[in-house]
């Protein structure tokens, strides 16, 4: 645990912050301190977890981790800007000071899945926690085989991460498309939804497909995984809940007999439907 | 540290007399939490008392539930000036307290809770009160009509899980100690106790079993758990809930929480955690609006799966303890108890 007191968050300062668009920055976090007491590194997560950052006077809220956690000294979240504790967020700068409060939660099963080939699927800032799981596959290339990527966002500009976007594919047997859902001028990428990428990977099925986004494109792109003979297994999202507590006491996230905070967020489509949620 | 530790059940009694005079001289020394009768609404509710004279004992069960006193209704969780985190404390407002007069299925449900606080994450603020505090129970001489302990198998009176049991006899109770809390204060005024009484124990657990249980627990859960029920059943009771949560905040097993920044001039701000409901749409709403729970019937099919089906999974006792607190306080006459029957006769 990063934080030694369950529900009192470790300082931590913001070392850059990027504009990645109009209402969604990244963050990069070192902690204040670092005692030796049994609090540990900002490396010490796994991919797919998340934490519960703190602004004093707004309140917490969980945000993915979204780098790799075999980038060392720090951490990144990206975050958009859309209710309290995010908009007081936006309003920090480079020097500011925050609070984090876990990793919680499980994690992707990007360990066990090593010498296999990997799908993400992400919309919007569903790209987030993904990018954590594509960038330790990066970091440990030789593990892996065949990395495809399919990324949809509304708009050009509202495309998170673009110039990572850009320089993946150059990275050995990495396959990345992109589409924003509407044709725009100065875009000559993919244009459709993101579920219109499917195309791409339909000779792939036994291939493990991670899915993030918002709920409609979860959706969505896993009835046409579904359709394209994925297994419910094979599929894995992760559920947003609105997480007070991220330790399981809180009540808010408790769904289907599960506690979305300790027991996923990561969830394989096996078990979403086993919980009877909705996606 | 385990918030009580079971030891082996010793048996001993306590004449009325003696009982309040114990009860006096623990007011002295530490709170006492007594059930107290307020003659002008005809309720008896959990409060501190400093004269024994002040405690009812002709009760079926108290209005609000105990669980006040160890995840209370607002609780601050640390104060903060100015926005660095660094130099903050976890608040700790426990006290040395003495609860008496808790019923079997009260007792039950702090059991309950504190398996629910132990696992996974500690939760020291209702783990610290928890410490310091002992339960003296008094098992119930009957069942009532609103309450179904002997269907959830939580009273009503216990066989363990107790500090101190009281079992009425007359002139004196029956007392049985069986954590080590309960011992170190039956040890404290141990001059006040007497010998066991010839009463066999055994049997009056043996009669309380045979009252006809309300509903068979196994079946409940087996109907919840295999998709027996019908949608109707959700949808109506959806209906009439007015989602005011009083069910909730009545339940003593209930413990969902929300967290709150406050300001308060002049300069000591709060985190607080203050009780929330899951019949509130707020508490499942996210930012941007979206809520995962859509509809009213959905909101209240988690309820019940989560005492009935979850809780019992995931501690082996169910998460309603039979109190009938809820069905006593709805104002869209759900009644809980009805609702499980239903949920027994779908298959």
């Amino acid at each position: 645990m990063f934080n030694s007191k369950i529900f009192i968050p470790r300082a931590a300062i913001i070392e850059n912050v990027q504009k990645l668009t109009y209402d969604t920055k990244l963050y990069r976090l070192k902690f204040k301190y670092n005692c030796k007491c049994d609090r540990s590194s900002e490396s010490d997560y796994k991919p797919g977890q998340f934490v519960q950052v703190s602004v004093l006077g707004a309140g917490e809220a969980p945000i993915s981790i979204c780098s790799s956690p075999a980038q060392n000294g720090c951490f990144e979240l990206c975050v958009r800007n859309v209710g309290l504790v995010t908009g007081a967020l936006a309003a920090l700068k480079k020097g500011d000071e925050l609070g984090i409060r876990g990793p919680y939660g499980n994690s992707f099963p990007i360990e066990e899945l090593r010498g296999q080939n990997l799908i993400f699927i992400a919309g919007g800032i569903g790209l987030a926690p993904l990018r954590s799981a594509i960038k330790y596959v990066i970091d440990n290339r030789g593990d892996y085989g065949k990395v495809t990527i399919l990324y949809g966002a509304r708009t050009k500009e509202d495309i998170v991460f673009a110039s990572e976007l850009d320089q993946w594919p150059r990275q050995e047997n990495f396959g990345v498309f992109t589409t924003i859902d509407e044709p725009q001028d100065g875009w000559t990428g993919n244009v459709g939804v993101v579920t219109t990428l499917i195309d791409k990977i339909k000779n792939q099925s036994k291939v493990k497909a991670f899915v993030c986004g918002p709920p409609i494109m979860i959706h969505f792109t896993i009835k046409e995984l579904l359709d394209a003979a994925w297994a419910q297994q094979d599929i894995i999202t992760t559920l947003e809940r609105h997480m007070k507590c991220g330790v399981g006491k809180c009540g808010h996230c408790y769904i289907g007999g599960k506690y979305v905070c300790t027991d996923g967020p990561v969830f394989t489509y096996a078990q979403i439907n086993e919980m009877e949620v909705e996606v | 540290m385990p918030v009580t530790s079971k030891i082996e059940i010793k048996n001993a009694s306590i004449t009325k007399d003696s009982l309040s005079r114990l009860l006096k001289k623990i007011c002295k020394e530490r709170i006492l939490i007594a059930p107290v009768r307020n003659d002008d609404l005809d309720d008896v509710n959990f409060l501190p008392v400093t004269n024994p004279a002040q405690i009812c004992c002709d009760y079926d069960n108290t209005t609000t539930s105990p669980k006040e006193f160890f995840f209370p209704q607002y609780e601050c969780m640390f104060t903060f000036s100015g926005t660095s985190h660094e130099s903050i404390e976890a608040g700790d407002d426990s006290e040395e307290i003495v609860l008496f007069g808790l019923r079997a299925c009260d007792v039950k449900a702090i059991e309950l809770l504190d398996k629910f606080y132990e696992r996974n994450f500690e939760d020291n603020y209702y783990l610290s009160k928890r410490q310091k505090s002992v339960i003296i129970s008094v098992a119930c001489p009957d069942l009532n009509d609103q309450c179904f302990c002997t269907a959830t198998e939580t009273g009503p009176l216990l066989q363990d899980g107790f500090d101190i049991q009281l079992l009425s006899s007359v002139n004196a109770y029956a007392v049985q100690i069986g954590s080590e809390k309960g011992l170190q204060l039956f040890e404290q005024y141990q001059y006040l106790f007497g010998p066991p009484l010839e009463l066999d124990i055994n049997k009056l657990l043996a009669q309380a079993k045979k009252q006809k249980a309300k509903f068979n627990l196994q079946k409940v859960y087996e109907n919840l758990k295999q998709q027996n029920v019908d949608e109707d059943l959700w949808e109506d009771i959806g209906a009439r809930c007015q989602s005011c949560g009083l069910c909730l905040f009545l339940c003593p097993t209930c413990s969902c929480y929300s967290v709150k920044d406050q300001k308060t001039p002049p300069g000591e701000n709060r985190r607080s955690r203050q009780w929330d409901a899951c019949y509130f749409s707020s508490i499942t709403r996210m930012a941007g609006g979206n809520n995962p729970i859509r509809t009213n019937a959905e909101m209240i099919k988690r309820k019940y799966q989560h005492k009935l089906v979850q809780q019992i999974d995931e501690f082996g006792t169910s998460g309603c303890v039979g109190c009938g607190r809820c069905n006593l306080a709805c104002v869209g006459n759900v009644n809980w108890l009805d609702n499980i029957i239903k949920i027994e006769r779908a298959t």
